[in-house]
C-alpha cells in the first residue's frame, strides 16, 4: 500500500475514533463534559483536514512512494511472545519467565549464537532478581518452580 | 541569595553514598544507552522510572540525571567509529567525527567528544542552576488564566513545531488530552472515558504512558533492525601530545551560549543545536573547508552543543511545568512519580530535592568525564551487541517495571498497547512528544481554565486580562502561524529566484 493510502485509512480511524468519543463525552454534564466535548470537537475538525490532504496526495499523485517494508513476523513474534510472557509471569514467576521469554525470543528473532544466548539469559535474570528482589524488594508473583520444589 | 543557601544544603545531601552510588551507575548505563544505536536518553530513562519508585527521590533522580547526560556523550561514540549517530544529537557529530577516525585519529576524536561534552554538560547544570531560581520567582506571580495561556502554550509550540505536518502534531496532542481525562473528574467526581472499568477509574498513570510510547518502540525497531557484523574502525596506539587543546576554548564558549540557549526554546532540542554550533563555527572559520573533513573543532562544536542544552532543557520544566522536549517530559513524569509536582512551588516546597537534581546534573557532567576517560574501551564494546539480543531484555525489563509499580497486570496490558500505539505513530510521522506533554499539561490547563472561570463568577473575559495573557496568547498565535509563514517564505523564494533566472 503506497503511503497516502495508509495516511487515508488512518485519517479515517482518527475520524471514527473522534466521533464516537464526541457521543460517549455528549452524557458526561456540563462542567466535565465541556473540555472533552470541545477536545474531541477539535480532534474530529484536524482528522477531516487530515483525511482532505490524504486524498489531495492521492489525487495530486503526491507520496505514491510504497511505506517502508514493516516486518509483520517479527512484529507478530514480539506482540505474541511478549503476551505470552505477561501471562507467564503469574503462573511461573518473573524469573522463569524471563529466563524463558529472552532466548527464545531472541533465537526468533535471528540470532544464531546459542551459547551468547544462554550467558545473556544467566546474566539478565540474575540482574533482575539482584534489581527486584535484592535492592528494591519488591513483592513478585512466587517462582512456580521453587514453589514446586519446595512445597 | 536564597537561592544560594538552598544550593549550599543541597550539596550535602548530593555528596551522600546512595546519590553518590546512584550518579555513577547512572552515568554508566547512560553511556551504554547513548553508544547503542536505536536506544536514546528518553528510552532509558522511560524504562527506568518504574524501576526507581521505591528509591528516595534524590538516589532516583541522580540516576535519571546520569542517564540523560551520559546519553548524550555516548550518542558520539558510534557517530565517530561507526558513522551511525547514537542518538539524535549525535547527527552533526558525524561529520567530523568518523573522517577523523578514517584518518587515524579515532582516539582524539573520541577524547575531543568526551571533553566537549562534560564542559557542554556542566555549562548547561549551571544555566539551569543559576536561572531556574529566578525564573520560579517570576512564575510565582501568574494567575490562573495566565497558567491556562501557558499550558496552551507549551502544548501549541511542541505539536507545530515538533511535526512536518501540524494537523498530526495537534492530533497526538488531543489524544494526549483525552488520555489524561480518563478517570474521575477531580472537580465533579464524574466519570469520564473509564466505560465502567475499575482498573480505568483512578486515570492513567503517566509511567505507563511513558514506558508505552517510548520503550517498547525502539526495541521492535532494535528487533526489525538489520544491524549485523558492524565493525567499529579499530583506535591505533596514537599519540594526541601535540594537540592543541587551547584553541578548542573559544569553540566551547560559543558552543556552549548555542546550546542553552536551543534548550530553553520549547521543541528544538539538541539535534538543532548541535547543528547549529558546527554550522556557527564552520561559518565563523576562515578555513571553511577543512570541516565534513575531519576537523576537531567540527566535532568540538557538535558535542559541546548537544550536552550544553541537557540541563537547560529542563528550565522551563522545573518552574512552569511546561516540558520542551520528550526527554524533559519523561523527567517531568519521574518527578511526578516521587511526588514532586513541577512548577515555581516546586522550589518553594521541596528545594532541597529540587536543587540537589539541579546539582547531580552538575556532578555527572563531571562523573561523565571520569567513566569515559577511563571505561572508553567498554563502552566501545558495547557497540557489538546484537540487537536482536537486546530487543527482548528491553522489553522484559519494561514489563517488569510496570508490574512492579502497583503489581497491576491491567497497567502492563496498557504498557503493551501504548506501545504498539508508540509504533504506529511512528510509522505514520505523528510526534509521540506533544501526546505525553498533553498528558501532564491537560490537567494543569483544565483546572486553570475552571478556577479562573470559577473566580470570576463564569465570565469568560478573565481568560484575556493582563499583559501576561496576552503575550501568551500571541505566542500562541506566532508559533501556530509559524508552518504558514514557513510555506510563504519557501513560495516567495522561489518565484524570486524562478524570476532572477528567467
Amino acid at each position: 500500500m503506497n503511503k497516502a493510502k495508509v495516511e487515508l485509512l488512518s485519517s479515517t480511524v482518527v475520524t471514527i475514533f473522534s466521533i464516537f468519543g464526541l457521543i460517549e463525552a455528549w452524557g458526561y454534564s456540563a462542567t466535565s463534559g465541556f473540555l472533552p466535548r470541545i477536545v474531541l470537537f477539535i480532534m474530529l475538525a484536524l482528522s477531516l483536514i487530515w483525511i482532505a490532504q490524504s486524498l489531495r496526495s492521492i489525487f495530486k499523485l503526491k507520496n505514491q512512494e510504497k511505506t517502508t517494508d514493516f516486518e509483520w513476523r517479527k512484529f507478530f513474534l514480539i506482540v505474541s511472545s511478549s503476551s505470552l510472557f505477561v501471562l507467564g509471569i503469574s503462573y511461573l514467576g518473573v524469573i522463569t519467565s524471563s529466563a524463558i521469554f529472552t532466548p527464545l525470543l531472541a533465537l526468533g528473532l535471528g540470532y544464531r549464537n546459542v551459547k551468547n544466548v544462554i550467558i545473556a539469559a544467566v546474566v539478565f535474570c540474575t540482574l533482575i532478581y539482584v534489581v527486584f528482589r535484592v535492592v528494591l524488594r519488591i513483592p513478585l508473583p512466587p517462582e512456580a518452580i521453587s514453589v514446586l520444589l519446595m512445597g | 541569595m536564597e537561592s544560594f543557601t538552598h544550593i549550599y544544603d543541597a550539596f550535602f545531601i548530593v555528596f551522600t553514598i546512595p546519590v553518590m552510588i546512584s550518579m555513577i551507575i547512572g552515568t554508566a548505563v547512560g553511556i551504554a544507552i547513548g553508544a547503542l544505536p536505536g536506544l536514546s536518553a528518553t528510552m532509558g530513562i522511560a524504562v527506568l522510572i518504574p524501576l526507581t519508585f521505591t528509591m528516595e527521590p534524590l538516589v532516583a533522580l541522580g540516576m535519571i540525571a546520569g542517564i540523560y547526560n551520559g546519553a548524550m556523550y555516548g550518542g558520539s561514540i558510534p557517530a565517530i567509529l561507526l558513522r551511525i549517530p547514537g542518538t539524535p544529537a549525535g547527527i552533526a557529530t558525524v561529520f567530523d567525527g568518523y573522517p577523523m577516525a578514517q584518518q587515524g585519529k579515532a582516539k582524539l576524536a573520541l577524547r575531543i567528544s568526551l571533553t566537549s561534552s562534560s564542559i557542554g554538560s556542566a555549562v548547561s547544570a549551571l544555566a539551569l542552576l543559576l536561572l531556574a531560581p529566578p525564573l520560579a520567582k517570576v512564575a510565582l506571580q501568574f494567575s490562573p488564566a495566565n497558567y491556562f495561556w501557558l499550558s496552551a502554550f507549551g502544548l501549541t509550540s511542541i505539536a507545530v513545531l515538533l511535526s512536518k505536518n501540524p494537523i498530526k502534531g495537534l492530533i497526538a496532542a488531543c489524544l494526549g488530552l483525552l488520555i489524561g481525562m480518563v478517570g474521575i473528574d477531580t472537580m465533579t467526581g464524574a466519570e469520564r472515558f473509564s466505560f465502567d472499568s475499575l482498573d480505568l477509574l483512578s486515570g492513567i498513570n503517566i509511567i505507563v504512558l511513558l514506558t508505552g510510547l517510548y520503550a517498547i518502540p525502539p526495541a521492535i525497531e532494535l528487533a526489525f533492525s538489520s544491524m549485523k557484523n558492524i565493525k567499529p574502525i579499530a583506535q591505533q596506539n596514537e599519540k594526541d601530545d601535540d594537540f592543541r587543546w587551547s584553541k578548542l576554548i573559544p569553540v566551547w564558549f560559543k558552543s556552549s551560549i548555542i546550546g542553552v540557549i536551543a534548550g530553553i526554546i520549547p521543541a528544538v532540542g539538541g539535534n538543532i543545536a548541535a547543528l547549529l554550533a558546527w554550522n556557527e563555527q564552520r561559518r565563523s572559520d576562515p578555513d571553511k573547508d577543512k570541516y565534513g573533513k575531519g576537523a576537531p573543532e567540527g566535532v568540538a562544536a557538535a558535542e559541546c552543543a548537544n550536552n550544553a542544552d541537557t540541563a537547560a532543557t529542563l528550565i522551563p520544566a522545573l518552574t512552569l511545568g511546561i516540558p520542551g522536549s520528550a526527554v524533559a517530559a519523561v523527567i517531568l513524569g519521574a518527578l511526578l512519580v516521587h511526588g514532586l509536582l513541577p512548577g515555581p512551588q516546586l522550589f518553594r516546597e521541596n528545594a532541597e530535592i529540587t536543587y540537589g537534581f539541579m546539582i547531580t546534573m552538575l556532578v555527572t557532567s563531571g562523573l561523565m568525564y571520569i567513566l569515559g576517560r577511563f571505561g572508553s574501551r567498554a563502552f566501545i564494546h558495547i557497540l557489538k551487541l546484537p540487537a536482536s539480543l537486546l530487543a527482548p531484555m528491553i522489553i522484559s525489563l519494561s514489563v517488569l517495571g510496570i508490574y512492579a509499580l502497583h503489581n497491576s497486570f491491567f497497567e502492563v496490558w496498557l504498557m503493551l498497547c501504548f506501545g504498539v500505539l508508540g509504533l504506529v505513530m511512528e510509522r505514520l510521522e505523528i510526534p509521540t512528544a506533544p501526546t505525553v506533554l498533553a498528558v501532564i499539561l491537560g490537567p494543569m490547563a483544565e483546572e486553570s481554565l475552571r478556577r479562573s472561570i470559577l473566580m470570576s463568577d463564569g465570565q469568560y473575559d478573565v481568560l484575556f486580562e493582563g499583559g501576561i495573557s496576552w503575550i501568551l496568547i500571541g505566542l500562541i498565535a506566532m508559533t501556530s502561524l509559524t508552518p504558514v509563514i514557513k510555506k510563504m517564505l519557501v513560495r516567495f523564494r522561489g518565484s524570486r529566484d524562478g524570476a532572477t533566472i528567467k
